[in-house]
């Protein structure tokens, strides 16, 4: 392996990592998962031996088709997409009892809310959470990069009437 | 003729630019009902990034040699090397989030705290008082209100990056990643911005009735707001913005 890109490859990771992992952990809710597809991302990029025009773009196509990949094939996956999901983070070791109870409630309602979003919204919202640009979530989602900006202000509009809807929710 | 969502929202996220960025500017400074819509993106923004941040898990530390090993072991195909780099990488995980300092539990302690202040009313949109947005590249960020004791802490210096804080009329303090993220965790009496591998710019508003705040990159102290008195390496520029560079070492 040519040794200008094994470093440029380092520098890219440095560069890019903490963000794709946090990416890839908000849309799986499993960290595991999350941190097994971001490495396997930074795999694919040093097998192809050569640096992509735009490294950013590329990483989170990689990433997001892995995460399509690996939500199809394994049933992990589908029990993780499950509701109950969101029960399982109430079972957590709570720091103090009240505060950490609401706090797992509202931890619960957001990462029922992500669900339950469409997959383009919620891919749309966790990479520009991420401040990735129009261009590189046009290039990773297959969309028009003309209606990017569109689509986000639905998203976050469908993100924020999931979160007051859901049935669980605590009424102030 | 208003703006639509479209243009709100690249003004918001700084994607538009040249003759075009002046003239939806210009439109804004013009129109309230637009301004109102832009302001209020720019706070719902805010709200839902913060939101998300609740649930992300600390960030595994991997090594990008070891990644590097593995491929090439793989591809060697030796089993003893696979064996010996799959459970150095096991290892490395393992002690990333068993080591003490990690910062789960301080996570979920302050997820407590952060999202007390969201409970009565959850995600509803911070209260008018609340300072306008004045730059349009907000990617991630988080309004807090501050005690009379209040530190902002940057977890790390960056390869790259600027924080600009500046003092506003507001009620709150903002913290605001531009063009990049982070994760902002809220206590009682601080902000703590984990910005590891980020190369983000930030932007902080200090309301100027805030008591004392203080602003630090792990253990380099920024500047120190007492009352009216601001102290600080950095020197106001006419907007009254104190610009730092996130790069530099820690004294």
């Amino acid at each position: 392996m040519d040794t200008s890109f094994s470093d440029s490859f380092v520098d890219l990771f440095h560069e890019h990592f903490h963000r794709l992992f946090r990416y890839l952990d908000r849309l799986t809710g499993d960290p595991d998962l999350a941190s097994d597809l971001a490495q396997e991302t930074f795999l694919r990029l040093y097998a192809r031996g050569a640096q992509p025009d735009r490294p950013a773009a590329w990483l989170i196509t990689v990433a997001t088709n892995l995460f399509r990949n690996a939500r199809a094939k394994t049933a992990r996956r589908e029990r993780l997409l499950t509701p109950a999901r969101g029960e399982e983070l109430l079972a957590d070791p709570a720091p103090s009892p009240y505060d950490a109870a609401e706090s797992m409630e509202l931890r619960r309602r957001v990462r029922l809310t992500i669900d339950a979003l469409p997959e383009r919204d919620r891919c749309l919202l966790l990479l520009r959470a991420e401040g990735y640009g129009y261009r590189e979530i046009a290039a990773a989602l297959g969309l028009n990069e003309v209606s990017v900006g569109t689509l986000l202000a639905r998203a976050k509009r469908a993100f924020r009437e999931l979160y007051e809807e859901e049935p669980n929710a605590p009424r102030g | 003729m208003h703006l639509e969502d479209e243009e709100i929202q690249r003004l918001l996220h700084g994607e538009v630019a040249g003759g075009a960025r002046t003239q939806a500017l210009a439109h804004l400074e013009g129109c309230s009902t637009c301004r109102q819509l832009f302001d209020e993106a720019g706070r719902d923004e805010v709200e839902i990034f913060a939101a998300l941040s609740r649930v992300d898990h600390p960030v595994p530390k991997v090594e990008p040699r070891l990644l590097m090993a593995r491929r090439s072991t793989a591809t060697a195909g030796g089993w003893k090397h696979k064996a010996a780099v799959i459970a150095l990488a096991l290892g490395g995980a393992g002690v990333a989030y068993a080591a003490p300092g990690s910062p789960l539990p301080g996570w979920i302690r302050s997820i407590g705290t952060a999202l007390t202040r969201h409970a009565a009313a959850p995600l509803a949109p911070p209260p008018p008082s609340a300072p306008p947005s004045t730059e349009p590249t907000a990617t991630g960020g988080i309004a807090v209100a501050p005690r009379d004791r209040f530190t902002i802490r940057f977890t790390s210096t960056q390869v790259r990056g600027t924080a600009t804080v500046k003092l506003t009329d507001g009620g709150d303090i903002v913290a605001r990643a531009l063009n990049g993220g982070a994760t902002f965790i809220t206590d009682v009496d601080r902000l703590t911005i984990s910005n590891e591998g980020s190369t983000a710019d930030y932007e902080i508003l200090v309301p100027r009735s805030a008591g004392v705040v203080e602003i630090r990159v792990g253990t380099r102290r920024l500047l120190i707001k007492r009352g009216r008195t601001v102290l600080s390496d950095a020197t106001a520029d006419s907007l009254g913005r104190y610009a730092f560079p996130m790069t530099r070492s820690e004294r």
